[in-house]
């Protein structure tokens, strides 16, 4: 998640990114000070609701980009593809966000 | 006797001759009751006027075609009176034929206008549903596209989810969708 810290600062006008835990043990103190740790450049939280069981996320590191209509563009379990991967995909997002600015 | 008889015959043939007369003279009114002459061109004026305020009432109405056309049938009864300086009869009916014209081309019009007005306001009718329909399109494409599944893989419209700030503040659906922007969700463990 460090690497993802370091590169997402280049697509933070065009992407936005969450971090959100599914450690049900860690607390909100726990998390924070995990961000400072580590210098998370995005902002955490947590998943509400379903949302862990309808997107079937079951391990960390597991990823879900949405476009700007929200429809799922890409999916993925722990950590599939790395780094690269994920500059891949911002950079993707950052493409259909000028789409649809452009669009609008 | 001769005398008489004589007397009789010139009587008699005065008679017949003052009947022959009789019948030429009544044959002769007979003709001139049907001259197409003087009443047609007394009508003829009147089925201008009618067509020409016919044609201001389809110019209001917008039917301009059936202005030119009864231009053109008056013209028409313009040439037949003019031919028929030597055919009573045919101009007899060319007269009738011209009335006829005229109540048919009042009815037209009353028609047409009728007409004209209903088709106004289906038309009206046919725009507001086309502006429901359209605002309905509108409000669905803000939700989602029709053909697009509800579910979470590739290509699919997620159901309603949200998320929550360290705050514990919800992020809904909606509220990233209002944003325009994509989004990307890292999902992690402090261990």
């Amino acid at each position: 998640m460090q690497g993802l810290s370091e590169i997402y600062p280049q697509y933070s006008d065009k992407v936005d990114l969450y971090a959100l835990s599914i450690d049900t043990t860690a607390s909100d103190s726990e998390i924070v000070a995990y961000g400072q740790e580590h210098g998370l450049t995005f902002p955490m939280g947590y998943p509400g609701g379903r949302m862990v069981a309808d997107f079937n996320i079951k391990q960390q590191s597991s990823t879900v980009a949405l476009k700007p209509d929200g429809i799922v563009l890409h999916k993925t379990g722990y950590g599939s593809g790395g780094l690269s991967k994920y500059e891949g995909l911002l950079q993707q997002l950052a493409d259909l966000a000028d789409t649809a600015g452009a669009a609008n | 006797m001769i005398g008489i008889r004589k007397t009789f015959r010139t009587s008699v043939a005065a008679l017949a001759l003052a009947a022959a007369a009789l019948a030429l003279f009544a044959v002769a009114c007979g003709s001139s009751d049907s001259e197409p002459t003087e009443p047609t061109s007394a009508q003829e004026p009147s089925a201008l006027e009618v067509s020409d305020s016919a044609s201001q009432d389809d110019v209001a109405s917008g039917s301009g075609s059936t202005a030119s056309q009864s231009d053109g049938d008056s013209m028409a009864s313009d040439h037949d009176t003019d031919d028929d300086d030597g055919d009573s009869m045919s101009s007899g009916h060319d007269v009738d034929d011209a009335d006829d014209a005229m109540a048919s081309q009042d009815d037209m019009d009353e028609e047409d206008d009728g007409e004209a007005v209903t088709t106004q306001d289906d038309a009206s009718e046919d725009a507001g549903e086309a502006v429901t329909t359209q605002e309905d399109v509108t409000e669905d494409s803000t939700v989602e596209p029709a053909s697009v599944k509800i579910g979470t893989g590739v290509g699919e419209m997620p159901p309603d989810y949200y998320i929550l700030d360290l705050e514990h503040k919800e992020i809904t659906q909606q509220d990233q969708l209002a944003t325009g922007r994509p989004v990307f969700y890292y999902f992690f463990t402090t261990w």
